[in-house]
């Protein structure tokens, strides 16, 4: 099989593609109750018991996939003067194939799309652990990153990486802009925003909001549709308004339920995100 | 008459500068003569001259003062030498070479005594380190081999520094990025120009795809100063070509 990495293929048991496996067969056995038998169910949830996802307890890191602890040591530092590269390019593809060296996210997308399905606590190890081996060659990386970064409250990275997502076609930065616009590098960018940033997740039928901005910008404003509710949301250093059109269910940062409703409320930020603790 | 210069001496060289100035004579449109400066009692290249069918010259005095006082009439185009002895390398340019590609604000090919002279052209190679100024000094050139139906194989050398950013989806992505560079650096890109691509030292790939792809000649844009720290993949280049360099001044 092959991750979101493409750097290393074909690879066994990759964590992102065993936790999303599993992931969709427990969704598939909630959702399927009535139409499948017991029996089907039961199985696709054994199933999805069974499935490993190379979590290490002792460090906090999952392993990208087997035998990716065993390869070449290696950070983009050690060989690169900048981010982002083609580190396939660079080094060459059997080089590669054989380094820790990754193209983008792919334990992380676990964290960045699946954060429920991770051991907790893991995002600061994986982050620690993949960001300097992560060459950002494609341009859905850094985006991904900018996200990331933000929900471990390293701001600082946060924003100077979302910066060079948004600077991609701005700046011609791959030298192939002419060649077509990197339109999902820039969803990245507001997703960055949204669910990095502003702290946006979908937690049942409610909106948890939890944002974390840099104290430099003035104001972060979103609006969103949630559940058919035109959500606005406006940040600002330290508070947060909220507002629903229709009314919605939220967790307000502090992670009290809450009903927003057009006139909205208003919460208080602490400095460090929920996420973060 | 629009003319290629052949600058020969009696010497073993003189046939392959001969046949690089006909050939050269073809791309820039132009007849190829040659000249030679007796500096002393030395033979005369007339015989190789004439079995060449190239009409030939003779002066007498200062070698490079004559090369360069023919070299700037008006009527011609390029000029051709051999390069004959080098300084680093297992060819170096000889002194000669050295002043009239320095001095002479045309295009000069500089021929190895080894050379693997070309009669014809069929195909040519032309780095580029990817500037405005070295595209825009050999975009006459490059038009030249586009109006003759030359194959031109453009050769673009990546340093650690210059490796793309991304490379998001393959064969999209390499195809995006070799069509803009492309675009960008050829000024007329068409059917017959093709880019190579190499992660390395620029003279060490210069001269081994020319080796590996048997182009006939190596045509580089440079800035006629060889201080130190300058034109070094031209010096090096030079060096150890094993074809015809044809140099292109950028100003």
């Amino acid at each position: 099989m092959i991750g979101p990495d493409e750097y290393h293929a074909p690879v066994d048991d990759n964590a992102f593609t065993n936790v999303m496996a599993r992931w969709n067969l427990r969704r598939a056995a909630e959702a399927a109750a009535e139409a499948v038998g017991e029996a089907e169910r039961r199985r696709w949830l054994d199933l999805a018991d069974t499935i490993v996802d190379g979590y290490d307890p002792r460090t906090g890191v999952y392993e990208q996939f087997v035998g990716f602890h065993r390869l070449e040591p290696l950070v983009i530092a050690d060989v690169a003067a900048q981010r982002p590269v083609a580190a396939d390019t660079l080094l060459g593809h059997e080089r590669t194939r054989r380094a820790q060296v990754i193209k983008q996210a792919d334990v992380l997308m676990l964290h960045y799309l699946l954060p429920d399905e991770v051991a907790p606590g893991s995002l600061g190890p994986n982050l620690e652990f993949y960001e300097p081996r992560t060459a950002h060659g494609s341009t859905l990386s850094p985006g991904v990153y900018a996200a990331l970064l933000a929900r471990a409250g390293r701001l600082e990275e946060a924003v100077e990486t979302l910066r060079v997502t948004a600077r991609i076609d701005l700046d011609d930065v791959g030298h192939m802009t002419a060649g077509g616009l990197h339109i999902a590098a820039m969803g990245s960018v507001w997703r960055a925003l949204a669910f990095g940033f502003a702290g946006l997740r979908p937690v049942g039928d409610a909106l948890a909001l939890d944002p974390v901005i840099p104290s430099a910008w003035e104001t972060l404003e979103l609006r969103v549709r949630f559940r058919s509710s035109r959500v606005r949301i406006q940040i600002h250093p330290g508070v947060i308004h909220a507002s629903a059109d229709p009314p919605l269910q939220a967790l307000s940062p502090a992670g009290q339920r809450v009903e927003l409703d057009e006139a909205g409320q208003t919460f208080a930020l602490s400095r460090i995100s929920r996420s973060n603790q | 008459m629009t003319t290629v210069l052949a600058a020969i001496e009696a010497d073993a060289c003189a046939q392959s500068v001969l046949s690089t100035s006909l050939a050269m004579a073809e791309l820039f449109e132009a007849s190829a003569v040659a000249l030679h400066v007796r500096e002393d009692a030395t033979a005369s290249p007339r015989a190789v001259a004439a079995a060449a069918g190239i009409e030939l010259g003779e002066t007498t005095g200062d070698a490079i003062e004559q090369i360069i006082a023919a070299a700037r009439d008006a009527d011609v185009a390029a000029l051709a030498l051999g390069a004959r002895g080098l300084h680093g390398g297992p060819q170096p340019a000889g002194h000669t070479a050295l002043e009239v590609i320095t001095q002479v604000a045309k295009p000069v090919a500089v021929v190895p005594p080894q050379a693997r002279a070309p009669e014809h052209l069929a195909r040519i190679l032309v780095p580029l380190e990817g500037s405005s100024e070295s595209s825009h000094a050999l975009e006459e050139t490059v038009q030249l081999a586009h109006r003759h139906q030359l194959e031109i194989l453009v050769l673009h050398v990546h340093s650690p520094a210059t490796v793309p950013a991304f490379s998001d989806h393959e064969p999209h992505a390499t195809a995006a990025w070799e069509q803009e560079f492309l675009t960008r650096y050829i000024a007329t890109p068409h059917e017959r120009v093709s880019l190579v691509r190499r992660l390395g030292v620029p003279a060490d790939d210069i001269v081994s795809v020319a080796n590996e792809t048997t182009a006939e000649l190596i045509v580089l844009a440079w800035g006629q100063s060889l201080g130190p720290g300058r034109a070094r993949v031209v010096s090096e280049t030079l060096a150890r070509s094993q074809v015809p360099v044809l140099l292109i001044p950028t100003r």
